[in-house]
């Protein structure tokens, strides 16, 4: 052993009079790292309340407690942590798909009380709430799916030429790959108007299952295929995936779905009571609406007969709207359930004053959706001359086989679902066609997909253009004459009005106008005494909570009762009305009347 | 233990050498048989703090199962967030989809773990012979690397930052730096710690021709790490199963002679150089680009069946996953292979005959038993 | 030179090989074959390490499976051998004779799985669990919640509103295809 060795272990000695390897403690505090992982702080008006952190958190450490009612968007349910169980991984943090939630940097919090150590985050209100610093979701790391399964679509260029159905629809793979970024909040239940269980049919296409997803998806939806083709998809709009990314495509796997099958018979099950036997229940008009009726009272032994004044049941679904989006095998997969569960159709059949007396006398209740039918004029002079029509009569009869007079350029005057259907149909009827709408492109009431396919298509799209008159000219064509607007805020919170810039005056020589700038109500059909009843003045009709109108027995749904003016909105008035007539019949079995929860997520 | 064996060990004086004795490497125990102050015989108990994560996990979504790992070796817990990381990778294919950022800070993590874990099991070589300066300060040293880690993943101990496809947040602004500061600061004092340790005559008489392992039980207990590495064989998992970046680094396999305790410190020690080197480098080699793939949703994500087993170099030895999925959203299982499973009681108990008492505990450092990832 | 899980095959027959990848072969033989096999292995090819021996349980087939991680530490390969045994009848012969550090794995398979290895030194000793009264907890069939709860009671005031079920519920969200119990 040598010296050196022997001396070895005294030099630790030496340090004793060195700076210390230690920080000294000059402030009692030490700021955690600019990610550190602390307590958890939530922008609760960020947060949607979808439960994502509740759901990964691996230690159960979250709670989803109410702290405000719930409505389309937001369940007002908020996480409250329990640190006797958080460890904090920042899991909830990463999947936060509001990227509400957060951790702050501060690590210190001293209670005598163990129960103390739980709070909701963003609503008991900590020293911590505004920490800047902390871990926080971080571009380049997603622990949820945001890019949407690309839809395949026809060809723009293809399009034009044919009637084809634009949308080609997901593959097997493509629609289980879509459904597994869905996190199962429910946030979409609220937004849909029939509250359809849209995370449980995505979670059985998910899991393989189109057998199971379909029975859940008729559950309250007897028009999917429709749905699942041009929906509205308020849905969507509300996905908490939506917020940061693509929301999930609920409507494309719908659509997914109910493509697997050609004949639903054998495939959607039933099981019902027959509590309707031997009651009578008549339909008059067949949209949407009227068909939901029709098929859950049929499959409740209830003897039901659609009056459809048109020759095909669908309604605005059948008329209005062009087969390159909903093609007639489709509609008529759908009819043919409702024939197949006994519900008798009497097509291209007007019902008139008389004969809905008759029917009032003959049924336990009759329910009428009979839409809104009678467009509205163009309110500016030359509206009568010859050339100008209304989109609904031209689609109306495009769609039963009339010849449509259609030619050389249009003008399509409107920016709703409607104006942009007539004009991507008179693109294929060999029209040049441009859109005048008085609003921004942004305001347009059409969904954005469509606007976007019928500009790839070759719509030109002129935005704040108020329409002045319609002129013919010398060679018989007309000139369409149109003032650009300024956008004026007259009242906060409400969307910016239109106001016409006076003198000037652009002109567009055209062959056709169309006009497609909503639509209204029409009765002539009904007696006096029913209409006089149940209408106003305008001719929207109103409804009690079972659906039922002033008019006791008569129940009514449909773009007539609500001011949305879409099939999955007529449809969830069609649900009420089953509740309702069955009530009104005396037959609504006690539980349901109660309302206990759907099957689907009773499990 | 046979009944045979319990009545002939009984004659003798019985001592329990932990779960909560000080100079243990953590929660077990030794029971041990003394002849005077010869351990005669012992053997490991286990199960201090066993909180069943294999099990855990087989109850959990993937993703629910990444925090848990880093529980199984809590000073180095990096190298288990890794191997679950690349055998699900493997399984679900993700493994072709992770950036070379990713795998570049992969393997930065996994060598700071191995640098700090090194510096705290060194601190442990000379305070299990009661010597406290060098362990204070090499824990000081530590807590530098500790900082970048908090830093970098948000925690100090517990880093849940390497996972599926990659890791959790790119390097912050200034990071290499940071890092480069902080091993200079640890270059600096480590001749100040060789001093007290490999110089110090204390260290060298307990330590030098103490606690030999005979070559023979290499292949015979697979044994692996610092342990093997002591006999002068050059394995280590980092050159013989190259894993993330370590082909694209430049360094050697740290060997010596004597498979005595001294040696397996020195081993340590230069791994400790080892490791400072190769953060350079690695922060020097790191290239742009993202840091992690593109994951699926991580609340329904499902990987088809199969079973793989990963291996790393943990600071230990040979650390290894073994991974078996069945095509549903959590692992059908996980079994841990740590190195101290079969340091901490085969070799341990093998060991332990004629040892003193005195020992054991310097012994058990030299080893690096660490007693959760036996029970996991 | 043959490839080694070829001449596996020939010599004791197989089920089934996989390559997982080039380091990682794995090969499922029948359960007598095991250590015959693994005897072979060690003696007369260059995989002498036992790295690891692991089991599964596939409650669904009814069976266990035993996985046995052979070393080859100068080419740095791996063998896994796979085997199945039934599951009511868990016993396999042990192979602490070939490897002595195999006996903590039997010891521990034995205990978590209710494996038992004839011959194996440590069977039914206690490794890791004390007292246990419960069926071996790493069974699939053990539930851990259930154990959970018997033993360690949740603290109270923890009230969990699932959002999926609420909003269906606030917002009367039901079906009409099929009547509710």
């Amino acid at each position: 052993m040598s010296v050196k060795h022997t001396l070895a272990p005294f030099s630790a000695w030496l340090q004793a009079f060195s700076k210390p390897f230690t920080l000294p403690d000059k402030h009692g505090y030490r700021e955690g790292a600019d990610r550190y992982r602390g307590w958890h702080i939530n922008d609760t008006k960020k947060c949607i309340g979808c439960g994502s952190c509740a759901e990964i958190c691996q230690n159960v450490a979250i709670d989803m407690v109410p702290v405000d009612d719930p409505v389309k968007g937001d369940s007002g349910l908020r996480p409250r942590v329990d640190y006797g169980r958080c460890c904090w991984c920042a899991l909830c943090v990463d999947v936060c798909p509001s990227g509400s939630l957060g951790m702050s940097n501060e690590y210190i919090w001293v209670e005598a009380d163990a129960d103390k150590f739980r709070y909701i985050p963003g609503v008991d209100p900590k020293p911590w709430d505004n920490a800047e610093k902390g871990w926080r979701q971080e571009e380049g790391f997603d622990l949820v799916d945001h890019e949407r399964v690309p839809m395949p679509m026809l060809d723009p260029a293809e399009r034009t030429k044919t009637w084809a159905e634009v949308v080609i629809g997901y593959s097997e793979e493509e629609a289980r790959q879509e459904a597994s970024r869905c996190v199962e909040c429910g946030l979409c239940v609220a937004a849909c108007p029939a509250h359809m269980h849209i995370p449980d049919y995505i979670a059985a296409i998910r899991d393989g299952d189109d057998i199971a997803a379909l029975n859940i998806i008729y559950d309250n939806n007897p028009m999917p295929e429709m749905c699942g083709k041009v929906c509205t998809r308020r849905c969507e709009g509300v996905c908490s995936i939506g917020v940061q990314g693509d929301p999930l495509a609920i409507r494309w796997l719908k659509r997914y779905v109910t493509e697997q099958f050609d004949d639903l018979k054998d495939v959607v099950h039933a099981e019902v009571e027959r509590v309707g036997e031997g009651k009578k229940v008549a339909i008059v008009g067949g949209g949407p609406s009227g068909v939901t009726v029709a098929y859950y009272l049929a499959i409740r032994g209830f003897d039901v007969t659609i009056y459809e004044a048109l020759p095909q049941l669908g309604g605005a679904t059948f008329f209005g709207i062009p087969k390159y989006r909903f093609p007639m095998p489709s509609l008529e997969k759908q009819v043919k359930l409702l024939t197949d569960s006994g519900v008798k159709i009497v097509t291209n059949h007007r019902v008139e004053k008389d004969e809905m007396r008759q029917l009032v006398k003959d049924n336990d209740a009759v329910f009428i959706g009979t839409g809104l039918m009678k467009p509205y004029g163009l309110r500016a002079p030359g509206e009568d001359l010859p050339g100008v029509m209304y989109a609904l009569d031209m689609l109306r009869d495009h769609h039963i086989g009339k010849k449509v007079d259609i030619t050389g350029k249009v003008v399509v005057v409107g920016g709703g679902n409607v104006a942009i259907d007539a004009s991507r149909v008179s693109l294929r009827l060999g029209a040049e066609v441009t859109i005048a709408y008085r609003r921004r492109k942004v305001d347009m009431p059409a969904d954005d997909e469509e606007i976007e396919d019928a500009e790839a298509e070759g719509v030109e799209i002129i935005p704040q253009a108020i329409p002045l008159r319609v002129e013919q000219t010398g060679d018989g064509r007309l000139d369409f004459i149109w003032g650009p607007a300024e956008m004026v805020q007259e009242e906060e919170g409400r969307r910016p009005r239109p106001k016409l810039i006076e003198g000037v005056e652009n002109h567009m020589i055209v062959d056709r106008v169309i006009v497609a700038i909503g639509q209204g109500a029409e009765h002539s059909w009904m007696p006096e005494e029913i209409a006089e009843k149940i209408a106003d003045k305008r001719g929207w009709i109103t409804v009690d909570e079972n659906g039922m109108t002033a008019y006791e027995g008569i129940f009514a749904g449909g773009d007539l009762v609500n001011s949305t003016a879409d099939a999955i909105s007529a449809i969830a008035d069609g649900l009420r009305a089953v509740v309702g007539i069955q009530k009104y019949a005396g037959v609504l079995p006690q539980a349901e009347d109660e309302g206990s929860e759907p099957v689907a997520i009773a499990k | 233990m046979t009944t045979t064996e319990t009545a002939e060990l009984r004659r003798r004086v019985q001592l329990w050498f932990g779960p909560q004795h000080p100079g243990i490497t953590g929660n077990m125990s030794v029971q041990a048989w003394l002849e005077g102050d010869t351990l005669t015989a012992g053997v490991t108990h286990v199960g201090y703090l066993h909180r069943g994560f294999e099990k855990l996990m087989e109850r959990r979504r993937y993703i629910q199962s990444f925090p848990i790992v880093c529980r199984i070796c809590v000073p180095e817990p990096d190298t288990n967030e890794y191997l679950l990381a690349a055998g699900l990778d493997e399984l679900s294919g993700l493994a072709a989809e992770v950036p070379e950022r990713g795998r570049w800070i992969r393997t930065l993590v996994l060598e700071m773990s191995r640098l700090q874990m090194n510096l705290m099991t060194l601190g442990g070589h000379i305070g299990a012979m009661a010597m406290g300066a060098a362990p204070n300060w090499l824990i000081a040293m530590r807590d530098f690397v500790l900082d970048r880690f908090e830093e970098l993943t948000g925690g100090r101990i517990y880093h849940m930052f390497i996972t599926y496809g990659g890791v959790r947040r790119d390097l912050p602004e200034g990071f290499a730096e940071r890092m480069e500061a902080d091993l200079e600061a640890i270059e600096e004092k480590l001749p100040l710690v060789d001093n007290v340790i490999f110089d110090s005559s204390v260290f060298r008489k307990r330590a030098i021709g103490v606690g030999v392992v005979p070559e023979e039980w290499v292949d015979e207990m697979s044994l692996s790490g610092p342990i093997v590495r002591a006999m002068g064989i050059p394995r280590d998992v980092r050159k013989d199963f190259p894993y993330e970046k370590y082909p694209e680094l430049d360094f050697e396999v740290v060997t010596t002679t004597g498979s005595d305790i001294y040696a397996r410190a020195w081993v340590r020690r230069q791994e400790i150089a080892q490791s400072i080197d190769l953060i350079r480098q690695i922060l020097r080699k790191m290239p742009e680009g993202p840091y992690c793939a593109k994951l699926p949703n991580m609340l329904t994500w499902t990987i088809p069946p199969g079973q793989t087993y990963v291996r790393a170099e943990a600071t230990r030895g040979e650390m290894g996953y073994y991974v078996v999925t069945d095509g549903s959203d959590k692992v059908r299982r996980v079994h841990v292979r740590a190195p101290s499973y079969v340091h901490g009681v085969a070799l341990l108990e093998r060991m332990i005959p004629g040892t003193n008492i005195a020992d054991l505990a310097p012994l058990m450092v030299s080893f690096q038993v660490c007693p959760p990832e036996m029970e996991r | 030179m043959m490839h080694i899980l070829d001449e596996i095959r020939e010599r004791f027959g197989a089920e089934w090989q996989n390559e997982q990848r080039p380091d990682l072969l794995q090969i499922g033989v029948q359960a007598k074959t095991i250590v015959p096999l693994l005897t072979w292995l060690k003696a007369h090819t260059p995989f002498v390490q036992l790295t690891h021996l692991s089991a599964v349980d596939w409650i669904e087939d009814g069976e266990f499976q035993l996985t046995y991680l052979l070393t080859d530490p100068k080419a740095h390969v791996s063998l896994m051998v796979c085997t199945r045994i039934d599951r009511e009848q868990a016993e396999a012969e042990s192979i602490h004779a070939l490897w002595p550090q195999a006996v903590t794995y039997e010891q521990e398979i034995n205990e978590m799985f209710g494996i038992h290895f004839p011959g194996s030194p440590r069977q039914g000793v206690p490794f890791i669990l004390e007292g246990w009264n419960d069926i071996p907890p790493m069974r699939r069939d053990f539930d851990t919640v259930a154990y959970m709860n018997s033993h360690h009671p949740s603290r109270p005031g923890r009230e969990h509103t699932d959002p999926r079920a609420y909003i269906g519920k606030v917002f009367g969200e039901r079906g009409y295809l099929h009547d509710d119990d």
